[in-house]
């Protein structure tokens, strides 16, 4: 018997999602907000026009010139804006990224061989999250210093323990599948259990706490910055600028606004994109 | 006789933390013939899937196997190291789950778990192995195969599931099979189908099979020899035919009692009194001895060992020493 095969792509997981945005407000404003900070932080320094620094035309309010009005140094407060956004977005984005790959070997051998391993990678990171998490983070920034990268491990180093007990848990209940029994019935490798049907099936769960996580990233940073322990001035961070901005908090108004409504939006962004994932992936939610 | 390909000596597995361990499988002994399908039924917590899986080297801490060696092809299981045991998985010795709803990871294709396994033990590229998967496929019974191979499991019915997976243990032409309880989660028509492939397929292949049960049905159905199996110990070996007609153990007996007949409206099912005896419960007699209607004084006082009753069958009661007795 001869038989004609034809093995036809299976649809990716991209279109998957894309498929599946309409019909959750939610996720679909989420997921705006955050590409249009993506495109901002990629994009930023082409879209907006680089305006001078002019010391005789400070704390002017919103205009056609300065649509978000001028700083105490004469700057112009929407380039200013648009460059922390790109930093802020940079540090939350990288700092959770790095620390979804420094969690995820530890996540998983503690998840998968449970035993002594979990023992001693749980106590680890157990112990680090008895301390609160803004302390951890003012002590680490300390160590690593005042930079965007400073705080991007900062950011990483703080919250790969959370991350370590998030992803252990979804292998945890992973492991107990039958079908990673059956994988090993049948004589399948252990690198390609733990990567293809252990990871491939935390990646769901994963990515809602990752875009949590990211969220209280942007927190962090930001109150790092306005406690003057994050990026230090003339870069323009969200934080900073805000703290800068208190000082003139009466006479120009727009300098704390602008940040702080960029700050909150962005982490509306994160923690929109958060809710709407799980509300998708757990199908054991009623919605 | 024909040649052994599966030899099991005295094997005992046992669960627990360092000092209070709890044996759950104890001295167990039999032998597989070439060819052979044997039958292995026991209530719950009996310990045929313990037993099962220590023959696919698959007992997970904290279990462990105590004592007693597993001879497969001559090669001792017991002593093999875990990566040369993971290619004997499959290959040489295959299993079959109870859940077939669960037994498929839900995120990948079909065809893309066949390929999985084809890739690792005979090293098949994806389009070969793809190729390879439509003809099991076609062999194990699923119609249009091509189409399929790229659907996830949840777009399958049970039967084609449980299909699938048989599809997927012959597909290295194992020498030994072990279905764990294969048609537990499917319904009696499809039962009935799966289990005619299985045997076509032993058949066929000239392969091994242990069907581990608590179905008396598929006993009947497919084995030609049955081990019962209680309280972690083999109590009764026997040919299928002589195991019916004349069970010897009170507990054989007692089960196939239990079992309604169709035609024969009883007012009350038959049951055996009593329950069965957790694992950690000492006893000093025979585990059955509780629940016995035969009980002799000395059952309560040794275990028994096995006997061998009539050549080809082998009884473990006391009642047995030195000649045969009925139950």
């Amino acid at each position: 018997m001869i038989l004609k095969t034809d093995f036809r792509q299976k649809r990716g997981f991209a279109h998957g999602l894309i498929r599946h945005l309409p019909g959750h407000a939610g996720l679909t404003a989420g997921c705006i907000i955050l590409l249009f900070y993506a495109i901002l932080s990629i994009a930023g320094p082409m879209i907006y026009p680089r305006i001078p620094e002019n010391l005789s035309n400070v704390l002017k309010s919103p205009s056609a010139a300065n649509w978000f009005g001028t700083d105490e140094l004469g700057r112009d407060l929407l380039a200013r804006v648009f460059t922390g956004v790109r930093i802020d977005f940079f540090i939350a984005v990288g700092g959770v990224g790095l620390a979804y790959f420094v969690a995820l070997p530890f996540g998983l051998f503690a998840g998968y061989f449970g035993g002594k391993v979990d023992r001693a990678i749980s106590v680890v990171a157990e112990s680090m999250l008895t301390f609160p998490s803004t302390v951890l983070a003012i002590f680490i920034v300390t160590i690593f210093g005042s930079s965007v990268w400073g705080l991007l491990l900062t950011i990483t180093v703080t919250q790969s323990p959370q991350l370590v007990r998030y992803i252990r848990g979804f292998v945890i209940q992973i492991r107990n599948m039958e079908y990673i029994e059956a994988a090993n019935a049948v004589g399948s490798r252990l690198s390609f259990i733990l990567l293809r049907h252990v990871l491939r099936n935390t990646v769901g769960n994963t990515a809602v706490v990752l875009s949590l996580l990211a969220s209280e990233a942007v927190l962090v940073a930001s109150a790092l910055g306005f406690l003057g322990l994050g990026v230090q001035p003339p870069t323009p961070e969200l934080g900073t600028i805000l703290s800068r901005g208190r000082t003139y908090f009466t006479i120009a108004p727009h300098l704390m606004i602008f940040p702080g409504l960029f700050i909150a939006l962005l982490i509306l962004g994160f923690n929109l994109v958060g809710d709407g994932l799980r509300d998708k992936i757990d199908s054991k939610r009623t919605r | 006789m024909t040649k052994q390909i599966l030899q099991i000596d005295g094997l005992s597995v046992s669960f627990g933390q360092m000092g209070e361990r709890t044996t759950v499988v104890k001295d167990v002994s039999f032998s597989v013939g070439e060819g052979e399908i044997i039958g292995l039924v026991g209530e719950s917590g009996s310990g045929k899937s313990v037993t099962a899986k220590a023959v696919m080297g698959m007992i997970k801490k904290p279990g462990a196997i105590d004592s007693g060696s597993i001879l497969f092809r001559d090669r001792e299981l017991t002593k093999l190291p875990p990566g040369e045991y993971r290619k004997l998985r499959c290959r040489e010795i295959s299993m079959i789950f109870q859940e077939p709803m669960t037994a498929l990871n839900p995120v990948y294709t079909i065809g893309e778990q066949f390929a999985e396994t084809v890739h690792t033990h005979l090293g098949y590229q994806k389009k070969q192995a793809l190729e390879y998967g439509v003809q099991m496929l076609a062999k194990v019974g699923i119609s249009m195969p091509e189409t399929r191979l790229r659907q996830y499991p949840h777009e399958l019915s049970g039967g084609m599931r449980q299909r699938m997976m048989i599809a997927i243990a012959l597909s290295c032409s194992p020498s030994l099979l072990i279905a764990d309880e294969p048609t537990t989660a499917l319904d009696v028509t499809i039962q009935a189908q799966i289990l005619e492939l299985m045997k076509d397929l032993c058949h066929q292949n000239d392969m091994s099979t242990i069907v581990v049960t608590h179905d008396m049905g598929v006993v009947a159905e497919m084995c030609t020899r049955v081990m019962v199996m209680y309280a972690g110990r083999i109590v009764e070996i026997s040919p299928v035919e002589e195991l019916f007609a004349d069970p010897i153990h009170p507990y054989t007996g007692a089960l196939l009692r239990s079992i309604p007949r169709i035609g024969e409206h009883p007012e009350l099912l038959y049951t055996i009194p009593g329950s069965i005896m957790t694992p950690g419960q000492r006893h000093a007699g025979c585990r059955f001895s509780p629940r016995c209607d035969w009980r002799l004084p000395r059952c309560d006082e040794a275990e028994p060992p096995i006997f061998a009753v009539n050549g080809e069958r082998q009884v473990r009661c006391w009642r047995c020493e030195g000649g045969a007795a009925h139950a």
